[in-house]
């Protein structure tokens, strides 16, 4: 059995009143590193709700490592496309926060978010407040909230859009930071993104959406790629050319309307 | 300091145009000069200090704490049932619009000329603001905050604790703020209407004399302490809140 699965899921917001989903049924292996792309709008970010739990109206059948997302409470580990610090709280006391909800004692909790402050990057930063912080440092801060979950028992980490919002220079630099922090993870990473190079990038596998609701994901393997260079390559460049004019003529069949 | 410079200096110049225009009118039962004032403070520095100012104060900070308390519960209420919300909050909103200066002399007739009236008084106009400030600043907190605490596995406690009660701090501070001047003028009104003591009472006295010193005297007075405690208020405010608004 697959780590993650879905299974015939069909899927749509009661306040809308079309599908997102239709039928859809992908899998993914255990320390999996995937990138999922997509037109916007169609429902990437959903996909990580329904895993969360934070969307429990669906058909079909999804299941993380063998459970439901709701008796799977506690395997994903979340990290939102905005940052979503809370200002009043230290940098130290954010990547405190997750581990608040487990049993465990402060001094614990302060020196495991110090450590993940440290893999990230930040240590001498845990007095400061989220404000004086740039916007790169402050996703780092978010990434390594993420992070600390994966120390307890959290074995899917779920990234949507984390870089976004950050200029291109800074994006750069992160995605080549990012890659050297999932490798040795562990653990089986989904990150949603709308940049078709930091998908090859970042992931071994690509999941494509496409349609209107998604009725199946495709599935590109960009293992190969692993570094900058690897981008630039015939057969990359290719790749890369496919994607995009896969993205361009699911926006003309979609009338332009996204 | 120097930011304040231009305030005070606009502050003492109208003081000088008051003192220049009372002394061209020259009636001081019409409008007595700044210094008129000061000075009829001084000679009435007994019962104002040691009977009247005690009472009303005593009223407004009675009225005031049973308004947060009051305020703040329903607000988390509200926050927290939505069918609570729906049924209350649009009550709430309309009767902000009942002259509570109109139906006082109710409460006069209900509780009689005792404390109790006036602070009924000052609760009716301080209660509402303040519940609607702190239920929207409970409110202010973002759904994404909440879904991410979700996602950590938080208990709906926990979030209200770590996320909403922090969100709403800001707004309750401001509330308290502008609830003191108009926990202030609702003591002052009660006494107005009838009691024994209180500065409320005291410049109605003042007025039948025609003494206009002696009714601006009073509200100086109130003046002076709500500004007092806006600042106590203000200073427990930014040793507490220490972040830019922006949640
Ligand atoms: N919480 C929600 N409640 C209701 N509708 C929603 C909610 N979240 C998203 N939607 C709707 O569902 C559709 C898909 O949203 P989703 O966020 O999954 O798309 P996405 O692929 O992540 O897009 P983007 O690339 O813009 O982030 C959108 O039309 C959106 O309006
Ligand atoms: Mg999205």
């Amino acid at each position: 059995m697959s780590f993650v699965e879905f299974n015939n899921v069909t899927f749509g917001y009661k306040e809308d009143d079309y599908l997102l989903l239709e039928d859809l049924s992908f899998s993914a292996e255990r320390n999996d590193i995937i990138t999922v792309i997509g037109a916007s709008g169609c429902g990437k970010s959903t996909l990580f709700r329904l895993m969360t739990c934070l969307e429990t109206e669906y058909k079909g059948s999804i299941t993380i490592n063998g459970k439901t997302p709701k008796e799977a409470t506690g395997t994903a580990a979340f990290m939102p496309q905005k940052d979503l610090l809370m200002p009043w709280r230290s940098i130290l006391k954010n990547v405190t926060l997750p581990l608040e909800a487990l049993p465990m004692s402060k001094s614990v909790r302060i020196s495991q978010a110090k450590e993940a402050l440290e893999k990230v990057g930040l240590s001498g930063c845990e007095n400061k407040r989220p404000s004086e912080l740039s916007g790169g440092m402050r996703q780092r801060v978010s990434f390594a909230r993420t992070l600390v979950q994966l120390w307890h028992g959290r074995e899917l980490m779920l990234l949507d859009e984390p870089f976004s919002a950050l200029d291109s220079l800074t994006r750069i630099s992160m995605q080549d930071w990012l890659i050297g922090q999932v490798k040795g993870l562990n653990a089986t990473v989904m990150m949603v993104t709308h940049d078709v190079e930091e998908a090859m990038l970042v992931g071994n596998k690509i999941f494509l959406l496409s349609g209107r609701p998604v009725k199946q994901i495709k599935v590109i393997d960009v293992s190969h790629i692993n570094c900058r260079e690897d981008l630039y390559t015939p057969s990359s460049v290719e790749l890369k050319n496919e994607l995009v004019s896969a993205f361009l003529t699911e926006k003309a069949e979609m009338g332009d309307n996204i | 300091m120097k930011k304040h410079l231009p305030a005070v200096l606009t502050g003492i110049g109208l003081l000088i145009l008051w003192q220049i225009i009372a002394m061209c009118i020259n009636a001081a039962y019409i409008l007595p000069s700044p210094t008129q004032i000061t000075v009829k403070i001084w000679e009435l520095r007994d019962p104002l200090f040691t009977v009247h100012t005690p009472a009303t104060m005593l009223v407004t900070l009675i009225g005031l704490l049973i308004s947060v308390v009051l305020g703040v519960g329903l607000a988390v209420v509200m926050e927290r049932f939505e069918g609570v919300e729906r049924a209350l909050y649009p009550v709430i909103v309309t009767t902000q619009t009942i002259p509570v200066t109109a139906i006082a002399p109710l409460f006069v007739l209900w509780l009689g000329y005792g404390i109790w009236s006036k602070v009924l008084v000052a609760v009716l106009i301080t209660f509402f603001p303040i519940t609607i400030s702190v239920h929207d600043g409970l409110k202010s907190a973002k759904r994404e905050n909440e879904e991410l605490l979700r996602t950590m596995g938080m208990s709906s406690t926990a979030i209200f604790f770590k996320l909403k009660f922090p969100a709403a701090l800001p707004s309750f501070f401001s509330a308290i703020k502008m609830a003191i001047p108009l926990s202030i003028l609702g003591a002052a009104m009660g006494e107005w209407l009838g009691a024994q003591s209180g500065l409320g009472y005291f410049s109605k006295r003042m007025m039948t004399q025609l003494d206009g010193a002696g009714v601006f005297a009073p509200v100086v007075v109130l003046a002076v302490c709500a500004m007092l405690v806006v600042a106590v208020i203000s200073a427990i405010e930014r040793k507490l809140i220490t972040w830019r608004k922006e949640i």
